[in-house]
């Protein structure tokens, strides 16, 4: 029971914590309930949670929409190209280059996102890799419909997968941290109304 | 407060049901006369209180050291979509509510 009442605990908390500034009063409303309720409030925490899922979905959908188009169509797709129009050169350079731009275009997308929500970069920059990653065996294993795929034989930038990933998700992690810094520079070395005065 | 003429789903129905009385009412209390869930009351009594059909305030808390609770009551709008709802000739189910 005690276990269950922090689990509630837990749930409300997330439920209520940081909502979007219109439903603040009623994410209130939601806790004060659940102090209210003497037990079985898990039920009720996690009622309260799908509906601040909600809230934030209706909040952020457009935010949410850009960072998994990005993530799981431009960013593939942008390499790729690059690879293309690079094919001519010597195979080495071509892997160079190639990889570079995977590893900046998915640091600068996570820098961006993570400039207009600076409070979440962490979270940004983890998902941005993880998403893009798994979408890679997504495309892969659709245009190999069919036939078997082992992790065995997937390589991430010539190293294994679990290396590879590491790696990407330091790349994003690091480009997130930048975008989130850099944010926060220019909202404070933005003039103010007579400050020059 | 924007009253928009959209029907009410039976759910909603319910909920103003649940507030027919003059009384302030709790969500929980709401819960339990309507059987939903805080996952659907919340949406419902939001939705109803953009629309003007139920109004909100805190209540001071019946025992010390607990919070102030959010407490519910049905507006002139509401009562009157709900009489129209009671009237029309589309089939509803109020789950025992009134």
């Amino acid at each position: 029971m005690a276990r269950a009442s922090l689990f509630g605990r837990w749930l409300i908390d997330l439920a209520t914590t940081n909502p979007p500034p219109s439903r603040d009063q009623w994410a209130q409303a939601m806790r004060a309930e659940f102090e209210a309720l003497e037990g079985g409030c898990t039920g009720w925490a996690l009622g309260c949670l799908a509906t601040s899922v909600g809230w934030r979905l209706r909040a952020n959908w457009r935010f949410l929409l850009a960072f998994f188009a990005v993530s799981t169509f431009f960013l593939q797709w942008i390499s790729l190209l690059f690879f293309l129009l690079i094919c001519w050169l010597p195979h080495d350079t071509v892997r160079a280059f190639g990889y570079a731009t995977n590893w900046g275009a998915l640091a600068v997308a996570s820098g961006c996102f993570a400039a207009a929500r600076p409070r979440h970069w962490p979270a940004i920059g983890i998902g941005m890799a993880l998403v893009s990653q798994f979408s890679i065996v997504g495309w892969f294993a659709y245009f190999h419909f069919g036939q078997p795929i082992s992790i065995r034989h997937l390589h991430i930038m010539d190293a294994n997968v679990d290396v590879g990933i590491g790696a990407e998700l330091g790349y994003s992690l690091i480009g997130a941290m930048i975008g989130q810094s850099l944010a926060g520079v220019f909202r404070r070395g933005a003039p103010k109304s007579g400050a020059l005065a | 407060m924007v009253t928009r003429s959209r029907k009410l789903s039976n759910q909603a129905l319910a909920v103003l049901g649940s507030l027919s009385g003059d009384d302030w009412r709790y969500g929980l209390e709401i819960a339990t006369a309507t059987g939903l869930k805080s996952g659907s009351l919340y949406p419902l009594l939001i939705r109803l209180s953009e629309r003007g059909l139920l109004e909100s305030r805190w209540l001071e808390p019946e025992r010390p050291g607990r919070p102030a609770r959010h407490a519910y009551r049905m507006t002139g709008a509401g009562r009157a979509a709900l009489r129209e709802a009671v009237r029309s000739p589309v089939e509803f189910k109020l789950q025992g509510a009134i």
